[in-house]
């Protein structure tokens, strides 16, 4: 163990003795990895995909060996298939029908086998959609609008200003460095959610002498969001950043770069892997956030749309129709960034950058 | 790695001078604006008297002119802009946090003493009967309401009241001899009242000082309407005591819980039933030392709700990271075989489910799940309570975390899989184990060393998954008050309730709970975590 690692169970980081003599079979880059492991696991997929060598390429197969190799695998994973399907069709249906319930986006009389005809869409109307827009109580737009603010903006800020922090962590040396990545790790374990209480009071304090800022405001809500995120983030980084070779930015020092040219150009350009990484979860956690999102925007027209579109299928009111329209529209900016940041993964790895 | 990045970034250096100048007039407007921004807030937390936020800000500019001025302390001009924001909104909460489970803030012990006086003498206030009724109107501004009322000598004139004065209202709107409106304020009526629960409340719970020197106070009886009240306490500001004009009772400050008590009350009592009588409400926050804490294991009627929600959380937050990771271990395997066509469709779909919105699918998951006309019991053919029985709520909650879950494990595991070596399985093979015994054996162990890290974070995200709990059941059903906690209830929506659920907010025993959180879940993953360093060590 080296002096520089922290306590003992960090258990991330076992050789945090020299990070530029580290290699990617290190298992400190897949620990690093691993945490967020969901999409450097999908650049792993595609470039087996891409790359993989032609097996033995099967001719033809009897039908017994197909069904014993093969077909089981094709039955297994259609039956996964129709259980991953089956929500996202329901709710397709229940927001092209124009009544809006659930008895009547599948009415009563179809029971058993036949229920299940209810996941193809029986009518396709798309006035669930434009009655959401047209609700100045629920304005879905406003919803739309704040979410997508405070995910984009919050995740960009996170990864640039936790990106320079890992920087400092794990290139230069500082006294307070040691104390400081072990606050970091405790920090990062105390998720924002048990603190909820005192960031409601310091909400309505800052309300009082700034209210762009405090309670009730898009704004205040933003800032406690990126406070919130940098602390997993920076240690996150923290891990993927010792895996870069230090030979790297001395040589580049050697030629005469500055520290600004080190980081930005270099680092930051080496590990865009991980700032992908670090952006999609980020994002996803906001734009999920329910809990402190409800607390500090209690204000239906002026709220997120994990608080918002709750509230039509909670209470005595239930439009499901809404919801569903509503939902529908949600998924899109999530299901944009995934598969933007997921082609930019792969790209980034392909050409070489981390894995030379 | 190739030498190809340091070559790129040497080539635009040649520009460096003028750069460094533009870089350098860049740097000076930025921190320029910074200045202006933190002498402006300084002067605005000066002016509301807000001494932690003036020192906050005060040093923060003296941080940031300080390091991005200097020549050296290099790190410290990448940790700065991060620390700002770590410390004001996640180190502050938590220590604040921890600092409150140590006292009994909550409901009716929010304001500072020296403001319960005022709160008590309009809490305790009683109709006067047979008193004239005033014409008034509440108007609101920034959320805060205002009894706006036509003055009974002159109704030419209007004052505004708060609960703590009432002042002369200038450029009041009159409409048939009454006030009706006052610029910059916003006139509330019986609709808009209705509309804001919120506003309503404090509109009914607003008491006027009118002629406080006799406890007279004025109380909105309607949206129109205010009649007298007089106090039943009379407050003698030179002893600090109250008395009730009734029946004599002498209330004096009591430090040890936060309240105005008579000699008989029974401080271990706290406010139950048993000191009714005893005490005036509101109080005000006092330190409680570890009694929040204890009171989690002493107190039988907490205890009896904590420890069942204490193990459901372990129970869910352990059942999901496995179902979740051996089914998505298991598709990994199917989707192994490279020959299998049609995997780029089949992975489209399984992923999908990861990247929709938790919301959106804990929501539709409800819908479908319920009892009279969700899809699920119309293809069973009977009406199944799987939200609202206990056992099946829990059984629901798990199989809906593992559709929302599964697609991760499914994209780490294979990650993972394909980072086993295929000789190490091969030589399994030859020597002459089972599929299932090489699997086991080889493939498996070297799979946990890289996973078990992500099951641990699974593990300390799902202990406290608030939104899937919160948006499927609510914590529910409830068998009792909420207050109580349900069937369902992780420890985290359980606090969240205590804190911000119901009419009574148990602020303080609610930060105690969460460090209770803090210490568990930190503890389990510097556990894992160690246990995970052993593993890499066999690997070794």
């Amino acid at each position: 163990m080296s002096n520089d690692n922290g306590p003992e169970f960090l258990g991330k980081n076992p050789d945090g003795s020299n990070p530029g003599s580290r290699t990617n079979n290190d298992p400190d880059l897949q620990l690093a990895v691993n945490r967020e492991g969901q999409v450097l696991a999908m650049e792993e997929l595609a470039e087996t995909e891409g790359s993989k060598a032609p097996t033995r390429s099967a001719p033809k197969m009897s039908f017994g060996r197909w069904a014993t190799q093969l077909g089981w695998r094709h039955a297994v994973a259609i039956i996964a298939v129709l259980f991953a399907l089956f929500p996202i069709l329901y709710i397709i249906n229940v927001a092209l029908n124009p009544v809006g319930s659930l008895s009547a986006s599948c009415p009563p009389s179809k029971t058993g086998i036949s229920a299940l005809t209810c996941l193809a869409p029986s009518t396709v109307d798309f006035s669930n959609f434009t009655a959401i827009f047209n609700d100045p109580l629920k304005p879905f737009g406003t919803w739309f609008a704040n979410t997508l603010t405070l995910a984009l903006v919050v995740s960009f800020l996170s990864t640039l200003m936790s990106a320079a922090g890992a920087f400092a962590f794990s290139r230069l040396r500082f006294k307070g460095r040691r104390p400081g990545l072990l606050a970091l790790v405790l920090l990062q374990m105390f998720p924002q959610i048990l603190a909820i209480t005192a960031i409601f009071i310091l909400m309505t304090s800052i309300k009082e002498v700034f209210p762009l800022f405090g309670l009730g405001s898009v704004w205040g809500l933003l800032l406690i969001y990126l406070g919130g995120s940098l602390g997993v983030n920076t240690y996150l980084m923290k891990g993927f950043f010792d895996t870069i070779p230090v030979e790297i930015d001395e040589s580049a020092k050697i030629d005469g770069a500055s520290h600004v040219r080190i980081f930005f150009g270099l680092v930051l350009r080496l590990a865009l892997p991980v700032l992908v990484v670090v952006f999609f979860v980020t994002f996803t956690f906001i734009f999920n956030e329910l809990a402190i999102a409800r607390v500090l925007l209690p204000d239906l027209r002026d709220t997120t749309l994990a608080v918002g579109l709750n509230t039509y299928v909670s209470g005595n009111l239930q439009e499901w129709g809404k919801f569903a329209a509503g939902a529908l529209i949600s998924a899109i900016p999530m299901l944009l960034v995934f598969g933007i940041t997921q082609k930019y993964l792969v790209t980034g790895l392909t050409s070489g950058a981390v894995k030379g | 790695m190739s030498v190809q990045a340091p070559e790129k970034a040497k080539a635009p250096m040649v520009a460096q001078p003028s750069g460094k100048f533009s870089a350098w007039v860049v740097k000076l407007i930025i921190l320029g604006v910074i200045d202006v921004l933190g002498i402006w807030a300084i002067a605005q937390s000066l002016a509301a008297e807000w001494w932690l936020a003036v020192v906050f800000f005060a040093v923060v500019l003296v941080l940031v002119n300080v390091t991005y001025f200097r020549r050296g302390g290099l790190p410290f001009k990448y940790l700065l802009p991060g620390l700002i924001f770590l410390v004001a909104f996640q180190l502050y909460p938590a220590g604040y946090t921890f600092g409150a489970s140590f006292t009994n803030y909550g409901t009716g012990h929010v304001l500072p003493q020296e403001r319960v006086v005022g709160a008590i003498i309009a809490q305790s206030s009683r109709p006067v009967e047979g008193s004239p009724s005033y014409n008034v109107v509440p108007v609101e501004k920034g959320g805060d309401v205002f009894m706006l009322i036509t003055d009974p000598d002159d109704p030419t004139k209007a004052l505004l009241g708060s609960s703590e004065e009432l002042v002369p209202a200038e450029n009041a709107e009159f409409s048939g001899g009454k006030a009706v409106g006052l610029e910059g304020y916003t006139t509330l009526n019986l609709g808009s009242l209705a509309g804001n629960p919120d506003l309503d409340q404090a509109w009914q719970e607003l008491t006027v000082p009118f002629e406080p020197e006799d406890g007279i106070y004025l109380k909105p009886q309607s949206p129109t309407r205010a009649s007298e009240a007089r106090s039943t306490v009379v407050y003698d500001a030179d002893a600090d005591t109250f008395t009730n004009s009734e029946t004599g009772q002498v209330f004096s400050p009591n430090g040890d819980v936060g309240l105005y008590t008579t000699e008989a009350f029974d401080n271990d009592a706290g406010e139950a039933r048993a000191n009714q009588g005893e005490f005036l409400t509101p109080g005000w926050p006092v330190f409680v030392g570890v009694d929040n804490y204890t009171r989690i294991l002493t107190d039988p009627g907490v205890r009896a709700n904590f420890i069942p929600i204490l193990l459901w959380s372990f129970a869910f937050a352990i059942g999901t990271v496995l179902m979740q990771f051996v089914f998505g271990l298991l598709i990994a395997i199917v989707m192994q075989d490279k020959r299998m066509k049609g995997q780029k469709v089949y992975r489209l779909i399984l992923i999908l489910p990861y990247a929709l919105p938790i919301f959106m699918t804990a929501l539709v998951w409800k819908g479908m799940l319920n009892t009279d006309f969700g899809i699920i019991n119309q293809i069973i053919g009977s009406p199944v309570p799987w939200l609202t029985d206990g056992t099946l709520a829990k059984l629901s909650l798990l199989v809906v975390n593992l559709w929302i879950g599964y697609s991760y494990m499914l994209l780490v595991v294979t990650g993972a899989l394909t980072a086993v070596p295929g000789d190490l399985k091969e030589a399994a093979f030859v020597d002459g184990a089972s599929a299932f015994r090489a699997f086991r054996t080889v493939v498996l162990p070297l799979l946990m060393v890289s996973v078990s890290p992500l099951l641990i974070a699974s593990f300390a995200f799902n202990f406290n998954n608030f939104t899937l709990v919160e948006l499927l059941t609510g914590g529910g059903p409830f068998p009792g008050s909420p207050i109580e906690g349900g069937q369902t209830d992780l420890l985290i929506t359980y606090t969240y309730r205590l804190a911000f659920g119901t009419s009574q907010q148990l602020l303080g025993f609610a930060s105690a709970i969460s460090m209770v959180i803090f210490i568990i879940v930190a503890g389990i993953s510097a556990y894992g975590f160690r246990l995970t360093k052993k593993l890499e060590e066999i690997k070794a």
